[in-house]
């Protein structure tokens, strides 16, 4: 498998140059979005924020409750390979995360 | 079970030995689960353990998962058997059992509870309602109860990191 050894960031690079046509417009931002699940707790969703984030304990619950009411909330955005780490730091902690372009 | 904040980053866990045998079978169970031969990838429980990172866009999504996945499982698989450690360590002559908990461990105990939590509630398909009323004829009743058990003392070990 090819994640197998060695670091994330070169593979990283290699999976953008594969799937890079895939994509309307490079200049869009991209989003992390966590969605509601029936099993991730609520303090917990809210403490993953906090440590992944260092976002405010406020801020979390705020964004905690958007994905419980609403179904989703985006969590973070910035450059695609950001977001990739950040979605795959969140499936570590059980989350149900995707990354997509803002539209 | 319980859950108290000792000092500035410390949580202790105090367990009694049924809890802490109850808990070492989870983990046992979690490991093997967690074996890269340990599930189907059609498997509901691998679904959710390893989901897609990308939406309607299969290819992206297999990009994506190649990438991480395997990375992903050893994270799990060794903290399943950090936590298994911590247990086998503890001194089983005593009728109650304490465990400290620096943050990094807390942090583990909390992830390792909810890959648990991920593995059982999808396998009985649990929904927003748990927990559900008691119902003998239920062939899920022991998971269930044990996933409310698990559900229960993730969320005091939460409040315990929260402080």
């Amino acid at each position: 498998m090819a994640g197998m050894a060695g670091t994330l960031t070169p593979q990283r690079e290699a999976a953008e140059q594969t799937t890079a046509q895939a994509w309307a417009d490079p200049d869009l931002p991209w989003i992390t979005i966590v969605w509601n699940d029936p099993i991730n707790l609520m303090s917990y969703v809210t403490h993953v924020f906090m440590t992944v984030f260092g976002y405010s304990k406020a801020k979390s619950e705020t964004l905690m409750l958007d994905v419980h009411q609403k179904g989703r909330a985006v969590v973070s955005h910035g450059t695609r390979e950001r977001m990739e780490l950040d979605v795959s730091t969140l499936h570590g902690y059980g989350l149900w995360a995707t990354l997509q372009q803002q539209s | 079970m319980k859950f108290t904040r000792v000092g500035d980053d410390t949580v202790r866990m105090r367990l009694a030995v049924a809890e802490a045998d109850t808990l070492a079978a989870l983990l046992t169970d979690l490991v093997d689960t967690l074996q890269p031969s340990g599930l189907d990838r059609a498997d509901p429980v691998y679904r959710r353990l390893y989901p897609d990172g990308y939406q309607e866009n299969a290819e992206a999504a297999d990009a994506f998962r190649s990438l991480t996945e395997s990375s992903l499982q050893q994270e799990r698989l060794g903290r399943a058997e950090d936590c298994r450690a911590g247990l086998a360590a503890l001194d089983r002559t005593k009728r109650r059992m304490d465990l400290s908990l620096d943050p990094e461990a807390a942090q583990c105990w909390l992830q390792v509870l909810n890959d648990m939590r991920l593995a059982i509630g999808t396998r009985i398909g649990v929904t927003e309602d748990e927990p559900r009323e008691f119902h003998a004829d239920d062939q899920d009743a022991m998971p269930r109860a044990v996933y409310g058990y698990l559900s229960g003392m993730q969320d005091a070990l939460v409040q315990a990191c929260m402080g």
